[in-house]
């Protein structure tokens, strides 16, 4: 009986000496610690796509704001309430879209915070890259902030990582602030840092021309024409390579490669990559079996976003650019056999062919988001040009982009005609490309243009997410956009 | 002659129901010695395979034996002497022990022992934590159900059992699909963002979860309520501890039971929708009303309006058209379930064993879903020397689980099975004329949806789970009083699923999907007790020190992929290698307590309780290893107290009172540390990784505490035939787990911080009377309870917590619904003057027709004549006035009839189905209510129904009491008769008993709700309660059942 008592204590005895502190201390085998992390090259360049990965998210909604506010985009169905409260300027400051674009924006930002803060006393002898990382963290993050000051106007300018305490102290900051302070700045720094072209598995991440191309329209948003005019000039010349494809389709091609020579910088998106393709082609079509089965897309349809009747009579005869900007009105001729589909009146009558490709599975396109591309860099060119008094010189560019059209150059120009063919020709080169809106407020026709479906004065800004208002609690920092309350 | 005597004896077992035992001469011609007896239960029905043991103290004599089928036992050959004590025992009843004979030469000793079926009487023995208590002992809280309210009850899970059987329990039964949980929450809502479940401990291991587990095999079920029975629990206690213990074998003639059911099952209730006619009119008028809205000419053909009508409903209106489908009724069933049980209990005095064996096979209401479990249970008892005990217990089981999506909205490539099959309009058909799936995508009077027979039959979604419980208890008794116990556990636990969704037109032709994924753990324990136990004349002292580890691993992984080149085989061995998806992680976790507890009473009359453990735990924060929680609790029985001894009427009047501490460390494993999420972005084609933080780090990160007080009086009358409990607790929850809300531009939505604080003030009350109990037998146990929940603390800065339409605010209720309240329509233009008017000169702004909402404020807190973001408010509470349940037994010999009733009072429901039934598109199905709708001034239905319109304005959309429900009910889970053969003709067909039964389960709901069920509860979330979206209805479902023993 004695060994059993024995047997008894020794078995107490080892446990209770088996497990002491260390026994309840786990460490994380499935992830690690923030502190673990951001010391090699390796770390920050995976820090770094972390960050374009926040941005991502953001851009599967920018037709949203860039094209469905707009004058040439509406959502004729009424199933999506929220798409239509921003077509019809009724959307509610509490709609999880203005939530969620709030969220993805500094989700962005706080990666890039992070890395800019963790890399400054890196060593250059382990962090190889440091500086391309540097730049693409600033040019990530100026991309994110003049986003957020175009929807939002005036927002909370963060550029280091805060705590909790820090943020809700910090203010909404006037938008001429955040351009001064950080976009302009970073944007200048990335386009020293950033390397010039990528090659191999790094395509599709920022470069030199990318900042530039970004810098020409912020400096055209805020109206510094010199200054836009001499970054995007110098995006025409050596070392740059940019040039327009001879044949516009093949922008919208994707069975081409997207990073062709009027690339610049786009949102990647890749089919069969198990999440990583895009909304936009499943988003965007119709609801017409005929059509979805002549193009091979499986998973459905959204018919979010069709373009309106004005643009689409606004089209001029001999465009090479309508057919895929716009189809309208209602019926659909299969080019193969001829057969026409008449739609069903409770669908959308319209629909752009930008993004029409093969999808296999639902949400899964490889379309990219193009955030700049040659022909925008052109058109901004002619209008900094113009507004610069160089009319003449504007029309170089604005005839590039036209001409590849197929239609007829201009020449004798006034500025203000000048100024009104930039703006049209903007509508049918870059329409469905997030820019429609973004060009309205930017050159004041944004009020004139909407006020017939709905538009106040004070909405050239959205309103922000209510959620914010309510969680910063303190109407002196943080205040609803006017109008809005 | 020898059946003369019995029956007489029986008979005079009858006519004292008490325990009888008499010393009597009655056969002065037996052997000297002799002891010999008959055992009967309280109906006078004879007992056989009782186990009688007998002892002589003296002489440390034992010997064992047990009645055969006439309740006759005999000891041949006892020497005389004694003292000699006789322990009766056998399932079901309560042991008993006659003690103090003494054996004469030549004098047979005859005993007639009466049983008495177990129940929650004063001497039943109670579970508590780490040992077991008398209930009349007992300081403080602890429900407790038996074999009796368990039996014959068709579940597949023990928690269903309890609905409606436990004061303070509350029983959601709220999924429908077979094999799963119901939710359970003891004693109100103690945690905001760390769980509700309680802890579950079985056979002393424990556990969170207990699908595996075979009904059939559980022996109680105790429940720990209040603070000082939970507080030895610790850092897992304070959502209340559910003690289960299983069968063990007895001594005595081996018994073989089989036990069996075979029932079918079908949908209680379903929600009422417009027929195909009454929808396609609704759908004209919503087309129409919009036109009129746009200023559009609506005198012509409705085909040539500048928005037309669909031709589908146009050719319902002329008759053209005369489908009429319920979608709903082709997915739903009538499905079969049916149970088999065999067990063997049996053993003598140094072993003893129960084993079964259990196959269960239930199908769901919903086609294509079904769960089978098949299980085995080995409980070995042995007595190794005079001082060495050992228990085992092996129960492995296996699940194979065929799984349907049941929530969820209709629309878009929704795989919401009951949101597909409501929303599905009745004037399309399910199949195509050819027998192909009717698809709906491209068809002009829908929104595009899976069809939802597909859904059911196509998807292919199966899980197994393979679970192996196993632990051994040592027991060693180093002196009288003193127990040394050591328990070493272990579980392990595989699961393993596997998902196929083909490619076809009806899923929208979207790629094959197919998924595996698997799940590992395994999780120990070892614990070591000891227990003493002294009595010190009156003074009576039970101790408890203890010390016990647990460490939990697992592992999962999931991979999948779309690049299936066709539906014949769907494993993923199809894909060709090419994983679209695929992740794998390991987590951990840790505890490690001591633990001692006291037990004093002086006399039986003054009892104190004081309980203490220490609780460390790798979840805990690096600056909070270690937390302490302490319990005390006092009793007095009253009724023992000389000056009560005069009053006959009452036989137990108990006082309690307790307080305790506890805690909850269901915060995540590694929620303190500042851990990275892995993600992926393209670049240059392919899939290229990264990370980015993915939580705020939190180093003083702790578990939530409990802090409990119970007061509680027992009272019984009339000798036992009405028991009265009534218990009233406060409990205050600090340091509760919150996901604040911080500004966005952190970066972060979210930081988990211990910063919440929530109080629960509650009621129980409990009635349990015997009517009758002769040959007829009545009894009824009632229960009632109610709490209240209320916010203190929460945030930094105290902000609302909205976590979709819910809010949970300080002064209020967790989870409180909100939104805008419904103030009728807009009958006229006189009203629409009046407001108040939503998005005025917008788009959308309300009209004449329209919703109207209640103006609760505007700026300055006035009301202002708008309905904006100023008139949110709360709208309704998801928590129940109170909540009750009603058992009534009764039976006249040999035929037995109960019924169990449960019901809640008072709470409502806010319903993500309703949202889409009464929203007023018609693109998908409406409810009824919307039937008699405003049409014109003139003729405004019944001037409270909304007109419908294809795009609604007026804020309909927004979240309101238009979408809540009513969550009110009394169900009857209930309804079991049940008959005893006679024990003559089981006698004579040699069987030891025959019982057979019918049951109704879930038989009918008393409710005003418009859904399937009013007992809701779509997310475990505490921020989300009484939320309703289209969950798996409950099936009735009616059995017939048969348990034969051997």
């Amino acid at each position: 009986m004695k060994n059993i008592i024995s047997l008894f204590a020794l078995a107490l005895v080892y446990l209770v000496s088996s497990c002491g502190k260390s026994f309840i201390e786990k460490i994380p085998v499935s992830s690690v610690t923030i502190d673990a992390l951001y010391k090699t090259d390796k770390d920050f360049q995976d820090a770094v796509i972390g960050t374009y990965h926040g941005l991502r998210n953001q851009y599967a909604n920018m037709w949203q704001f860039g094209d469905l506010r707009g004058d040439d985009a509406f959502i004729q169905v009424t199933n999506q309430p929220s798409s239509t409260a921003v077509d019809v300027f009724s959307l509610n400051s509490s709609d999880a879209l203005l939530r969620n674009t709030w969220a993805n924006y500094y989700i962005a930002i706080n990666r890039a915070n992070t890395i800019l803060a963790r890399i400054a006393n890196a060593d250059v002898a382990v962090v190889k890259n440091k500086d391309r990382y540097i730049g693409e963290a600033r040019f990530l993050r100026a991309v994110a902030y003049f986003d957020l000051v175009r929807i939002f106007g005036d927002v909370q300018m963060i550029t280091t990582v805060p705590t909790i305490e820090e943020t809700a102290a910090t203010p909404r900051t006037p938008v001429a602030t955040v351009y001064a302070e950080v976009i302009i700045k970073d944007l200048l720094d990335a386009a020293v840092k950033l390397p010039r072209v990528n090659t191999g598995t790094e395509v599709g991440r920022a470069t030199r021309g990318a900042a530039k191309g970004m810098l020409g329209k912020v400096y055209l948003t805020i109206k510094d024409f010199p200054k836009a005019e001499a970054v995007l000039q110098e995006l025409t010349a050596a070392p740059y390579t940019y040039a327009l494809l001879s044949n516009y389709n093949d922008l919208f091609d994707y069975s081409k490669n997207e990073h062709h020579s009027e690339y610049i910088f786009d949102i990647e998106y890749e089919e069969g990559l198990g999440g990583l393709g895009s909304i936009f082609t499943n988003n965007f079509m119709p609801n017409v079996t005929a059509l979805l089965d002549y193009y091979n897309i499986k998973g459905g349809f959204n018919e979010s976003l069709s373009p309106t009747k004005l643009f689409v009579d606004l089209w001029q005869a001999g465009d090479k650019r309508k057919d895929v900007g716009v189809q309208c009105c209602g019926s659909w001729r299969n080019p193969a056999t001829g057969a026409v589909t008449t739609f069903n009146s409770t669908t959308s009558q319209s629909y752009t062919m930008k993004y029409v490709t093969s999808v296999a599975t639902r949400n899964d396109s490889r379309a990219n988001w193009k955030v700049i591309r040659y022909a925008d860099v052109l058109l901004m060119l002619a209008e900094a040009l113009n507004e610069n008094g160089k009319t003449a010189a504007a029309l170089v560019p604005l005839n590039q982009v036209r001409t590849r059209a197929g239609l007829p150059a201009y020449a004798g120009l006034t500025q203000t005609e000048t100024r009104d063919n930039v703006a049209l020709e903007r509508r049918f080169e870059l329409c469905f490309e997030g820019h429609r809106w973004f060009d309205l407020v930017r050159t004041g026709k944004a009020l004139s243009a909407l006020a017939p479906v709905g538009m106040k004065d004070y909405m050239t800004v959205f309103p922000v997410p209510l959620s914010q208002v309510q969680v910063m609690n303190n109407p002196a920092l943080f205040s609803q956009n006017p109008g809005y309350n | 002659m020898r059946f003369i005597f019995i029956k007489s004896r029986a008979l005079f077992a009858l006519l004292f129901p008490i325990l009888l035992l008499q010393l009597s001469g009655l056969n002065a011609q037996e052997k000297p010695s002799q002891v010999k007896g008959i055992v009967t239960n309280n109906n006078g029905q004879l007992l056989a395979g009782v186990s009688v043991i007998v002892r002589n103290a003296k002489t440390n004599f034992t010997a064992g034996t047990s009645t055969d089928s006439a309740g006759i036992f005999s000891f041949p050959g006892v020497s005389s002497g004694g003292p000699y004590s006789f322990t009766f025992s056998t399932i079901g009843y309560e042991n008993q022990t006659l003690s103090g004979y003494s054996i004469k030469p030549d004098i047979a000793l005859s005993l007639v022992v009466s049983m008495k079926e177990s129940s929650a009487s004063l001497d039943q023995v109670v579970v508590v934590g780490y040992g077991t208590q008398r209930r009349k002992d007992l300081t403080g809280s602890v429900a407790s159900v038996g074999t009796k309210d368990i039996r014959d009850l068709p579940v597949t899970r023990i928690e269903q059992a309890l609905s409606g059987r436990v004061a303070g329990v509350q029983v959601k039964l709220a999924d429908g699909q077979p094999g799963s949980s119901p939710q359970i929450r003891i004693r109100g809502i103690g945690s905001i963002s760390a769980g509700g479940d309680p802890l579950y401990v079985v056979d002393g291991f424990p556990t969170d979860n207990i699908q595996t587990l075979n009904p059939n095999d559980i022996e109680s079920l105790d429940i720990l309520k209040d603070a000082s029975a939970t507080a030895i629990y610790g850092s897992r206690g304070s959502n209340g501890v559910v003690i289960i213990n299983t069968k063990r074998g007895v001594t005595g003639k081996t018994r073989i039971t089989v036990d069996t059911y075979y029932g079918q099952q079908e949908v209680t209730r379903v929600p009422k929708f417009l027929n195909a006619m009454e929808q396609a009119t609704y759908y004209y008028n919503s087309i129409r009303n919009r036109n009129i809205d746009l200023g559009n000419n609506v005198s012509g053909d409705p085909a040539t309006w500048a928005i037309r009508v669909p031709q589908t409903p146009l050719d319902v209106i002329s008759g053209k058209n005369t489908t009429n489908v319920s979608a709903l009724d082709a997915v739903l069933r009538t499905a079969p379930q049916k149970s088999y049980n065999l067990s063997v209990y049996g053993g003598n005095e140094f072993v003893k064993y129960a084993l079964s064996g259990e196959y269960l096979d239930q199908d769901g209401i919903i086609l294509n879903s079904n769960f089978k479990r098949y299980s085995v249970r080995a409980n070995i008892d042995a007595q190794l020397t005079k001082k060495l005990a050992i228990r085992m217990n092996l129960n492995p089981s296996y699940i194979i689980n065929n799984n349907v999506i049941a929530a969820g909205g209709g629309a878009g490539a929704s795989t919401s099975i009951i949101g597909s099959a409501t929303s599905a309009q009745p004037y399309y058909p399910l199949y195509n004329p050819d027998g192909s799936y009717f698809v709906y995508q491209t068809i002009d009077a829908s929104t595009d949806l899976f069809n939802p027979l597909a859904l059911a039959l196509e998807k292919k979604d199966v899980s197994t789970r393979t679970r192996i419980l196993g632990n051994v208890n040592a027991e060693y008794k180093v002196i009288e009083g003193l127990k040394l116990n050591v328990m070493l556990g272990a579980t392990s636990n595989n699961s393993k699923g596997s998902t196929f969704t083909p490619q076809l037109p009806v899923f929208f032709n979207t790629a094959a999907t197919g998924s595996d994924n698997a799940f590992s753990g395994f999780n120990w324990i070892a614990e070591y007790t000891a227990n003493y136990t002294k009595n010190f004349g009156r003074h009576n002292v039970a101790a408890l020190a203890g010390y016990t580890a647990q460490e939990d691993v697992f592992d999962e992984n999931s991979l999948s992929s779309n690049n299936f080149p066709n539906n014949l085989v769907s494993t993923l061995s199809a894909v060709s290698e090419i994983i679209t998806t695929g992740t794998a992680s390991r987590a951990e976790w840790s505890i490690v307590s001591e633990l001692a507890r006291i037990n004093y009473n002086y006399d039986g009359r003054y009892f104190i309780t004081a309980s203490y453990r220490r609780d460390g735990s790798s979840r805990f924060g690096a600056n909070n290893k270690y937390g302490v929680f302490p319990s005390a609790a006092v009793a007095w029985r009253v009724s023992d107290e000389k000056f009560m001894q005069g009053i006959p009427i009452i036989d137990q009047l108990k006082l309690r009172a307790s307080y305790g501490k506890t805690g909850n460390n269901n915060i995540g494993n590694y929620a303190s540390l500042s851990t990275i999420n892995y993600i992926k972005y393209t670049t240059g084609g392919v899939a290229i990784g990264g990370f980015a933080p993915g939580v705020i780090p939190n180093p003083n990160l702790t578990w939530e505490t409990q802090e409990q007080f119970n007061g509680g009086i027992d009272i019984g009358l009339f000798k036992g035939r009405l028991n009265i409990t009534a218990d009233h607790f406060i409990s205050r929850n600090t340091d509760l787990l919150l996901n604040v809300n911080i500004p966005l531009a952190s970066g972060f939505a979210t930081a988990l911080q211990n910063i919440g604080e929530v109080k629960n003030t509650g009621w129980e009350f409990v009635l349990s009377s015997i009517h009758a109990n002769g040959k007829w037998q009545w009894s009824t146990d009632f229960n009632i309870s109610a709490y209240k929940n209320k916010v203190v603390r929460l945030g930094p800065s105290g902000d609302d917590i909205i976590s979709g339409n819910n809010i949970t605010r300080i002064g209020q209720p967790i989870g409180m619904f909100y939104g805008f309240i419904v103030d009728g329509i807009f009958k006229n233009a006189a009203e629409l003057a009046a407001g108040p008017i939503y998005n005025k000169g917008l788009a959308d702004e309300t009209r004449v027709g329209d919703i109207k909402f209640k103006d609760v404020s505007g700026p300055g807190g006035k009301p202002d004549g708008k309905v904006d973001n100023a008139d949110l408010t709360i709208m309704g509470s998801p928590y129940p006035d109170f909540y009750f349940g009603l058992t009534n037994r009764l039976s006249y010999g040999n035929l037995g009839f109960s019924f169990n009733i449960a019901g809640s009072q008072g709470s409502q429901i806010y319903s993500n189905a309703m949202v889409i039934y009464r929203l007023i598109r018609s693109r998908s199905r409406t409810l009824t209510t919307e039937r008699n709708y405003w049409k014109s001034e003139a003729d405004p239905g019944d001037g409270k129904t909304v007109r419908p319109h294809d795009n609604p304005r007026g804020g309909l959309r927004l979240p309101s009491t238009r979408y809540m429900d009513n969550g009110s009910y009394i169900r009857i889970n209930n309804i079991t008769l049940s008959y005893i053969l006679p024990d003559k003709i089981s006698r004579l067909l040699t069987l030891h008993s025959l019982r057979v039964y019918a049951s109704a389960n879930n038989a009918y709901t008393f409710t005003k709700n418009l859904s399937f069920n009013p007992d809701v509860s779509n997310s475990g979330n505490s921020l989300n309660p009484g939320i309703d979206a289209n969950n798996y209805p409950l099936p009735r479902s009616i059995v017939v059942g048969l348990n034969v023993s051997f």
